[in-house]
């Protein structure tokens, strides 16, 4: 049984490096899942499991007498949706970015990535190979053969352009402003007049789920909940968040962390609730069964 | 151990706030807001604290990790409550955690907090458990650790730790040892630690025989196999006077494959009973766990409760198969006996009757495949009374399916 699991892994792990002209390709390491990632990435595992890591599979591109000189490591996540999530908590807007899968960003010496379900790593181990284009070349070849969709989450496309620092947008799988019930949260870094602030933003298929969400916010933050709590827009002073600012309508719920000008907040709930109500947030994953 | 209130805590230590403190208020200027947190109605906390080895520092006995929280207010919070300690790694969530705490630090006096990060240089060679070129070795870590402190935006941190190695080689590496060195002599960091969790009890001695380490960080919970070694390597380190911070107290926060899950806190507080623990860094994202991980901090007794639950946990529990496979081998009949078990622990445990029987079904097994043998061969190293438990869980194939949970 132990040599089936075996040759059924290898044959896995081969389908997901492409082959790369001039290097073969060494699969020393195991396929690491929940139980044993933290033996491969240690604490930075925690943040992983967080965002339905399900496998990782690494593999090295090397020359000759087993010269390596690139480390290929692929994470693998329950949905698109975790993907992104863990991508993002790694992504800064100051990287520079490629289109590479969905999108991908490289320092001196590695690219990352993510296509689909996968958040991809390429690191080039060899000195010589630090920021040449068989790098990107690589990278992009591991991208190609790889499936799964090439698309950030659909409820990005409600946050307003104005303002917005480009590719701080966030999926917060759970406890978001630090409170348990608070997950599946999308942030976005603006900028306006020399403010910084974020706006997250909740989507759920069921309206009630949205009121049950903010029933248990007010609950936590105010110690009691309105009484036939409406939609519309509202302000909660948060012991810990400071003040909130917060608009419930329909499936959406947003809100407004470290700003309190209204000048500059009204503006930016007015075009996020344009583009809700127009309907510009279309649904990129059909089937993905992991949809708020 | 000493039990302090806060006041007396910061009166005492070598720490001193700002004259910003004022009736136990906390008032940071945290950008273009001011946080003021609010004191707690019981008055303020009264926080276990233990001095980290030969080091200056007391801390609380719970600190920080840092490594996935993404929130500022938690970690302002905690600083509130009376934390002191913060751990990070150049490696946690890209950078950006070093990056977070940067934000916040730089509002904060600097004397008011520790901090600890961790580097790993390249260069190592897993088949040999150690570094293998010294010039990279050097290069490298040099390279991590002044991007790690220009996110941070300090001029130093408390400790800097060599992170995650699991051999003697890779703790007393001398290429490894020569460059933190320097970084000690520069000032940049007041104490060196290496971190460990695998392997901890060969690491800790190794860190013992070096005399270069200040500080310990090893993994240590109540379902270690190996606790009872870790923690005789853990008093030859406190004998020693080296520091040791505890983590992994939850394992990770999986359920165990055998005996009850404790709490986060009972566990927590298991991993704290020994003198020779200074500290441990949980890593909380919410303020309940936070909440609960001070909770112990003010005390480490166990209720009546928990020391039942530890005492099953220590012994593990008779429904979980732990899959060890010792006895696939022993059955003359090749039965698939860690599925059979996984079945019985479906309906006795989970009381999921209808998982169980989908699993019977699939393996096939009969309610009499155990009827031919006079005497069960299998000897569980668990002491399952396998042949009993595979005959009673058998025989869920033969009930009507709508009697199934």
């Amino acid at each position: 049984m132990l040599l089936t699991i075996n040759i059924s892994l290898t044959a896995q792990t081969d389908t997901l490096f492409p082959p790369f002209d001039g290097y073969h390709i060494l699969h020393e390491y195991p396929v690491y899942h929940g139980e044993n990632l933290w033996d491969y990435i240690d604490g930075a595992a925690d943040n992983y499991l967080n965002y339905h890591f399900q496998d990782l599979h690494v593999a090295e591109y090397a020359k000759g007498k087993d010269r390596i000189f690139y480390k290929v490591e692929i994470y693998r996540h329950e949905d698109p949706l975790y993907a992104f999530g863990i991508y993002s908590s790694e992504r800064s807007p100051e990287y520079r970015f490629v289109k590479i899968g969905t999108q991908g960003f490289e320092e001196t010496g590695q690219l990352f990535f993510l296509k689909g379900s996968h958040y991809v790593k390429v690191m080039a181990v060899n000195e010589s190979r630090r920021g040449e284009t068989e790098l990107v070349a690589l990278a992009r070849s591991v991208a190609e053969h790889l499936p799964g969709p090439t698309a950030f989450p659909s409820e990005l496309r409600l946050f307003p352009d104005e303002g917005k620092v480009p590719n701080s947008e966030r999926f917060i799988a759970s406890d978001f402003l630090g409170y348990s019930f608070f997950e599946k949260v999308f942030t976005a870094l603006y900028r306006i007049n020399g403010k910084e602030f974020t706006l997250f933003l909740v989507y759920r298929e069921d309206p009630a789920k949205v009121k049950a969400l903010l029933s248990e916010l007010y609950r936590t933050v105010e110690g009691e909940v309105p009484k036939n709590l409406p939609e519309g827009d509202r302000i909660l002073n948060d012991k810990y968040n400071g003040r909130l600012f917060i608009i419930w309508e329909g499936k959406l719920l947003f809100g407004f962390r470290d700003i309190d000008d209204e000048a500059v907040i009204r503006p930016l709930a007015a075009a996020l609730l344009f583009r809700y109500r127009t309907g510009e947030r279309d649904d990129l994953y059909p089937g993905t069964s992991q949809r708020p | 151990m000493e039990k302090n209130d806060r006041r007396s805590f910061l009166r005492r230590s070598f720490l001193g706030l700002a004259a910003t403190v004022t009736a136990g208020r906390l008032v940071y200027a945290g950008g273009k807001t001011e946080h003021a947190f609010p004191v707690d109605k019981n008055d303020t906390p009264s926080l276990i604290t233990r001095r980290l080895g030969k080091t200056d520092m007391v801390v609380p006995v719970v600190s920080m990790g840092v490594m996935r929280a993404d929130n500022p207010a938690l970690v302002r919070a905690a600083l509130d409550k009376g934390i002191r300690l913060l751990d990070t790694a150049h490696t946690y969530q890209g950078g950006r955690n070093e990056e977070m705490l940067g934000k916040i630090l730089k509002d904060v006096p600097r004397n008011s907090y520790y901090l600890a990060t961790k580097v790993k240089p390249d260069g190592y060679d897993k088949t040999k458990g150690d570094f293998t070129d010294d010039e990279k070795v050097k290069r490298t870590f040099r390279e991590k650790f002044e991007i790690s402190m220009k996110r941070l935006g300090i001029g130093y941190v408390d400790i800097l730790f060599l992170h995650a190695i699991n051999s003697r080689a890779a703790t007393l590496n001398r290429a490894v040892q020569e460059v933190m060195q320097e970084i000690k002599e520069e000032g940049r960091t007041r104490y060196l630690g290496v971190s460990t969790h695998s392997h901890e009890p060969e690491v800790i001695r190794a860190a013992v025989d070096s005399g270069v380490y200040d500080v310990v960080l090893v993994a240590y919970n109540y379902r270690q196999d190996h606790k009872d070694e870790i923690l005789k390597a853990l008093e030859e380190a406190h004998k020693a006077g080296i520091g040791v911070i505890v983590m992994k107290t939850m394992a990770g926060g999986r359920p165990p494959k055998s005996g009850p899950a404790l709490s986060m806190g009972t566990a927590l507080k298991w991993s704290l009973q020994s003198e020779y623990v200074a500290t441990s860094i949980p890593g909380f994202t919410s303020f309940d766990q936070l909440e609960e991980d001070i909770a112990v901090a003010r005390d480490l007794t166990f209720t009546e409760e928990e020391k039942q639950l530890i005492a099953q946990a220590m012994r593990g529990d008779t429904l979980y198969c732990d899959a060890c496979d010792e006895c696939i081998d022993q059955c003359p009949h090749e039965l698939p006996i860690p599925d059979l078990m996984r079945a019985y622990m479906y309906t006795y445990g989970y009381r999921e009757t209808r998982k169980a029987r989908e699993l019977l079904d699939h393996l096939g097994v009969t309610p009499g495949a155990c009827a031919s043998c006079d005497e069960c061969t299998v000897t569980c190293p668990k002491g399952f009374a396998v042949a009993r438990k595979i005959t009673d869980i058998t025989r869920l194939r033969e009930m009507p399916q709508a009697f199934l949970t």
